[in-house]
């Protein structure tokens, strides 16, 4: 029970740096050179339309004015209007966000499977070529930037060797009735295969191009982790009693190797969202995290604000997810938080 | 710099001579050591390595567009008729720059709040200051550079300017770890019982005894920083054209993708070189100060 008062308090820490962000992010957004009215109705309009807006925008009261009547709609989930798309920011998220959803969470499943098995891998074979092969594999992993992974996957896979699609989200013509707004979980919850394996078969390679750099991460980590733990005295005494070489390094090291990974997965997670600005922009993949880039570009303030809120706030729930999943993975952290 | 660990008799010449020593027992180290000066040494020397050093500006020569590979042009041309190679040369230096820039302003600053907020652990103003670090780390680093320098205008200045401000709390949160244990420590409280003020041991007792994890960390994020740098040019928020930036540079040529590959593959193994460089000679940092401590 204690770990839960821990993960509480956290969270309520996590919230409050949420509202001291959007605090600066606001007050950054305010501050800046340019009027946002003017540069969403452009040159031509005239100065009576611009005022109209901008006391529509409430951009003519004070800023501390402007910012409590921000947050209270927030918190209503009003995130004003879109000045790009001339939509509700509200509106446009719930369309954008399940296809970022959808892609980070498919990233992450490759990047902890493959990353963990690769670092275990490297660890079995320790010493030998294959060892050295999947080191310098992970090297590069680590130092190439996943937007240059994208484009370099685009330009293997979309016309070198075009077996796999590399735009959008599904074939044209192809879709679904959205309940999840995910399309994969969408098709399936509604019994249509051939639009699952379809949409599936699109995640593929932007998700893997995300998934590389954290993927190359978990190998070096698992894999330093796992030869720590090797010199162990328990490690030690279980091969002096004659257990076999795979129960000792399946049962007994593996578990406490991972834990290292795990530990960072929120981290990593984060920064999939991040990354996944840039890749889905090259992807053409119609998520949040493109349309924050856009309304970055654009200036357009309400719904740069929102991406940032929403993403701060999923990023407090990977933290929260990973807090748990420690706690389930190590026992000494359940121990010594009920100390 | 630090006359309290045993290990350091010597002068500084013979104290470099062994550091170097360790270090060039690890091949990689060296290799990453090589990089990183032949890169940096490119980077200044642009004009003089650059075999068109006019072609980093505003060049047009239609006659020589779209050249793939030669002798010639190292690395292709691009549709302007530039040398792909001479741009990726002084490419470097306003990546390096950025590099540069921004640790040298954030790990310093990131390193004196933490100590201040470890040495004072407990109090307001460690409250204060370990709250304003929550608050920059709540978003992924790169979403809070993306949009700090959205919000200002594009160019070289506001990118810098945008990761230096999310990039300090990390030293922060580092230096506060590290702060608190020497809190512990004898020759601190020794301090103490002396009558030292707070900025004679957060300076000169402890700063000394946490440079070589900070060092390290700074070779290793090195290439972070340039790699996040580099993903910001990619969206255009970074050195403007006619200026190259890798970045830029790798996003101008997806366009024309499948033919002129040139145009994306080559800056973007440049910004593999040179992170993998920085990473190599970080490792084999991180392997010198760790036998350093055991011993």
């Amino acid at each position: 029970m204690e770990i839960f008062r821990f993960i509480c308090k956290r969270t309520l820490w996590s919230l409050v740096a949420l509202v001291g962000l959007s605090i600066i992010i606001f007050t950054l957004s305010r501050v800046v050179p340019g009027d946002p009215a003017r540069m969403a109705l452009g040159p031509r309009a005239t100065e009576e339309a611009v005022e109209a807006l901008r006391i529509e925008l409430k951009l003519d009261q004070p800023i501390i004015y402007q910012y409590f009547h921000w947050i209270a709609s927030v918190l209503k989930g009003d995130f004003g209007l879109s000045l790009m798309t001339m939509r509700s920011v509200t509106d446009d998220i719930k369309i954008y966000l399940p296809a970022t959803l959808e892609l980070v969470i498919v990233a992450a499943i490759i990047q902890c499977v493959f990353g963990i098995l690769l670092g275990v891998l490297a660890t079995a074979s320790q010493g030998s070529y294959m060892d050295y092969f999947l080191r310098i594999i992970a090297y590069i992993g680590v130092v190439t930037p996943s937007f240059v992974f994208a484009v370099l996957f685009m330009l293997l896979f979309g016309y070198k060797l075009p077996i796999l699609p590399v735009l959008g989200r599904t074939s044209v013509g192809l879709g679904v009735q959205p309940i999840t707004g995910m399309i994969v979980v969408d098709s399936i919850l509604r019994c249509d295969f051939p639009v699952a394996v379809d949409a599936f078969v699109h995640l593929l390679l932007p998700a893997t191009a995300l998934a590389m750099n954290g993927m190359a991460q978990l190998a070096r980590i698992t894999r330093s982790s796992m030869i720590d733990n090797s010199e162990r005295d328990y490690i030690v005494m279980e091969t002096a009693q004659g257990l076999s070489k795979k129960e000792i390094f399946f049962k007994y090291l593996l578990r406490p190797s991972v834990i290292p990974a795990v530990s960072v997965l929120a981290l990593q997670i984060g920064a999939l969202f991040a990354n996944a600005f840039l890749v889905e922009s090259i992807f053409n993949w119609p998520g949040l995290s493109r349309y924050g880039v856009e309304a970055m570009l654009f200036k357009d303030l309400n719904a740069v604000s929102a991406v940032i809120c929403i993403v701060g706030f999923v990023f407090i729930i990977a933290n929260i997810f990973v807090d748990i999943l420690v706690a389930i993975i190590d026992p000494r952290v359940r121990l010594k938080a009920g100390e | 710099m630090n006359d309290k660990r045993c290990d350091n008799f010597g002068s500084f010449s013979d104290k470099t001579r062994r550091a170097w020593y360790r270090l060039s027992k690890n091949k990689l180290s060296v290799v990453g050591f090589v990089g990183v000066v032949v890169i940096v040494l490119a980077a200044i020397f642009a004009p003089f390595i650059a075999p068109y050093p006019t072609h980093a500006g505003k060049v047009v020569d239609f006659l020589n567009a779209n050249q793939p590979p030669s002798l010639a042009h190292l690395c292709g041309t691009d549709p302007m008729g530039r040398d792909v190679f001479s741009r990726i040369i002084f490419a470097l230096r306003s990546t390096l720059l950025m590099g540069v820039v921004v640790l040298s302003i954030s790990v310093p600053f990131g390193t004196t709040m933490g100590l201040i907020a470890g040495y004072f652990q407990g109090s307001l103003i460690d409250s204060l200051i370990t709250r304003l670090t929550d608050i920059f780390l709540a978003v992924p680093p790169l979403i809070l550079a993306l949009s700090v320098a959205a919000l200002l205008k594009p160019n070289l200045m506001n990118a810098m300017l945008a990761i230096t401000i999310t990039w300090w709390t990390w030293y922060a949160r580092l230096a506060y770890g590290m702060a608190v244990t020497l809190n512990r420590e004898y020759y601190v409280r020794s301090a103490q019982l002396l009558g030292a003020s707070w900025m004679h041991i957060i300076f000169k007792e402890m700063l000394p005894n946490c440079l070589s994890p900070i060092l390290t960390k700074m070779t290793l994020d090195m290439g972070i920083v340039i790699m996040t740098a580099a993903a910001l040019s990619f969206v255009g928020l970074g050195e403007q054209p006619p200026t190259p930036a890798l970045g830029t540079m790798i996003s101008d040529g997806a366009k024309y993708m499948p033919t002129q590959w040139w145009l994306t593959v080559f800056p973007a193994l440049a910004i593999m070189i040179i992170v993998l460089s920085f990473n190599l000679l970080g490792d084999g940092f991180r392997d010198l100060f760790s036998t350093e401590e055991k011993q």
